[in-house]
């Protein structure tokens, strides 16, 4: 059995939150999952994501924490300026905080999808407190096992051999007639859409069109330069944070292997603090039930390495 | 804003009332959600629908249905009659909270056809808005499968080999047998009628159900309104899927509605 109560913290602006505890209330020496919003979806995620993984928390004997961020969900907007970054980071600490204040709670797991799993690892770089992490869809840099997938998956695309024709023809006769072509335009940042906003409109092949072809919709988020990921990843791993990875096959362009994350750090020594998921017939928000039974098992099962062995259920 | 649970223990509901700054009406409003994608990407919407009502010295309660967003249960095993109970069951909490008599409900899409069950057997229902309702059920299931179909093509171009359409889920949500059956029977234009003092239907959608709804709404509640929204507010687009959408001119015109005298 588990329990679930509403969470204010602040007064105005406040931030909302909802706090599933085992029966027995928050033990201090357990870490509390804290799951973040993804893009401007309220709280409880893409098909209750945030839901299941909270109250899979509680019954593990954890706590679990679902908040709405400033200006999203049940929270009201911060009035300062600081950008959305620094904003949001700002209250995830400012969660923790109350929750060690008023719980004596003092180790953290941070989880989050896309934009959420952003905000999760910055925090996590920026406060000791954070124990591990679940990142869905989060940062991903591109790989030689990357590049041999997508050129490997766009030559064996149906019709892509007579588009070469094609265009070795067309080639073979520019180089015969020159004709002045205006210059291509620049290829778009390869981040994914944020689950806050519409997709792009895709043709059947349409990720390598994206990459190819065109300014893309605004909505793309970047990513920050790989060496100071990696960097960021050493200082965490050296102070004994574990990780969860998961990643959905739906950004082919940017992530179509399970052990790209791996070799993306190759100079990250994880030792046996990292796990990484490739849910290969999952969209970016884990859409279909069975994607998402798959999602919520990972993330269960991660968890389930923190309980300390007072936790444990005697059976 | 006060973000509370209410009803049984063992079945808790999730709920913000938002009081007014100065003097109350005397009539308060519960507004329904609709359900999975369209209430995710309606959160918003409702939220300051709830906010701009209490500047108006409405009380009002928002919630979420049993089984979904943070109310306890699981989606997998709602029933549209618990959902009809638990929209029962925030009137009553909107009541006994503020001492209001009368209580109007605002259901947006799948909400409104609850909030117009829920209505059937009350007395203390004063008007019903209906937001974009959920006409007929059994198009709206239909509908409902293809966005999924087509929310997923869209989002996994690459995968042939296992098909999108299945039975039992519809973009994110599961839809049980029993659900689905539920949900087939809708139809708005067949009553029976709420009992309320009157209803009003605010529409976007020129579909053959939004006109059979036009004809019958006199029929079924005498003093009643249909009325013509001017901007799409895209709630069933497969674009909109997982985006928050908050609709300024349907939230004035429901406004304007639950002014009225």
């Amino acid at each position: 059995m588990i329990r679930e109560k509403v969470l204010t913290v602040g007064e105005s602006p406040a931030l909302v939150g909802i706090l599933s505890e085992p029966e027995q209330g928050l033990d201090k020496n357990q870490p509390v999952l804290v799951v973040l919003n993804s893009g401007l979806l309220p709280r409880v995620g893409p098909g209750r994501a945030a839901v299941l993984a909270t109250r899979s928390a509680a019954e593990l004997g954890l706590g679990g924490l679902r908040f709405d961020l400033s200006g999203v969900g049940d929270s009201d907007a911060r009035r300062d300026t600081a950008g959305f970054e620094d904003r949001w980071v700002a209250d995830t600490r400012a969660v923790m905080d109350h929750l060690e204040k008023t719980r004596g709670v003092t180790r953290f797991i941070l989880m989050g999808l896309c934009s959420g799993a952003d905000n999760s690892f910055e925090t996590g770089v920026r406060d000791e407190r954070v124990v591990g992490l679940v990142l869905l869809d989060g940062y991903a840099y591109k790989t030689p096992g990357f590049f041999a997938r997508y050129y490997a998956r766009r030559v064996l695309a149906p019709g892509s051999l007579g588009r070469l024709a094609e265009r070795s023809v067309s080639g073979l006769l520019r180089r015969v007639v020159p004709v002045r072509r205006p210059s291509p335009p620049p290829p778009p940042s390869p981040s994914p859409p944020s689950p806050s906003q519409p997709p792009p409109r895709l043709t059947e092949d349409g990720h390598d069109e994206l990459l190819l072809s065109g300014p893309q919709p605004q909505y793309w988020r970047d990513f920050p330069p790989r060496d100071r990921v990696a960097q960021n990843l050493r200082v965490m791993l050296r102070r004994g944070l574990t990780l969860c990875v998961i990643h959905s096959g739906a950004r082919t362009m940017l992530y179509n292997y399970a052990e790209q994350f791996r070799d993306a750090f190759r100079d990250v020594d994880f030792g046996n603090a990292l796990t990484v998921h490739y849910l290969e017939n999952a969209d970016h928000t884990f859409t279909e039930l069975a994607q998402q039974a798959l999602l919520q098992e990972a993330i269960h099962t991660f968890l389930k390495e923190f309980r300390s062995p007072t936790s444990r259920v005697p059976w | 804003m006060f973000p509370f649970f209410f009803g049984s223990s063992d079945r808790p509901l999730f709920g913000a009332h938002s009081p007014p700054a100065k003097s109350a009406r005397d009539t308060a409003i519960v507004l329904v959600p609709p359900l999975g994608q369209e209430a995710l990407r309606a959160h918003r919407a409702i939220r300051q629908l709830g906010l701009r009502l209490a500047r108006d010295r409405f009380h009002t309660l928002r919630f979420d249905l049993g089984g979904t967003g943070d109310s306890a249960g699981d989606f997998a095993d709602a029933r549209l009659q618990a959902w009809v109970e638990d929209t029962r069951t925030a009137i009553d909490e909107l009541r006994d909270r503020t001492g209001v008599a009368r209580v109007s409900l605002v259901g947006l899409r799948l909400g409104a056809a609850l909030a117009w069950l829920a209505a059937q057997d009350r007395k203390d229902i004063d008007k019903i808005v209906l937001w974009e309702p959920v006409v007929r059920g059994a198009s709206y299931l239909v509908e409902l499968r293809r966005r999924h179909e087509e929310f997923l093509r869209a989002e996994l171009p690459r995968r042939r080999t296992a098909p999108f359409a299945k039975d039992g889920e519809a973009l994110g949500f599961p839809i049980s047998r029993e659900l689905a059956d539920a949900v087939r029977a809708i139809d708005l234009t067949k009553g029976p009628s709420p009992n309320a003092r009157c209803a009003v239907a605010l529409v976007t959608a020129e579909g053959e159900d939004e006109r059979a709804f036009e004809a019958a709404l006199p029929s079924l509640v005498p003093r009643s309104r249909f009325s013509r929204l001017p901007v799409s507010q895209s709630w069933d687009s497969d674009e909109a899927v997982n985006s928050s959408l908050v609709p300024s001119e349907a939230i004035d015109a429901i406004i304007a509605t639950l002014g009225e005298k």
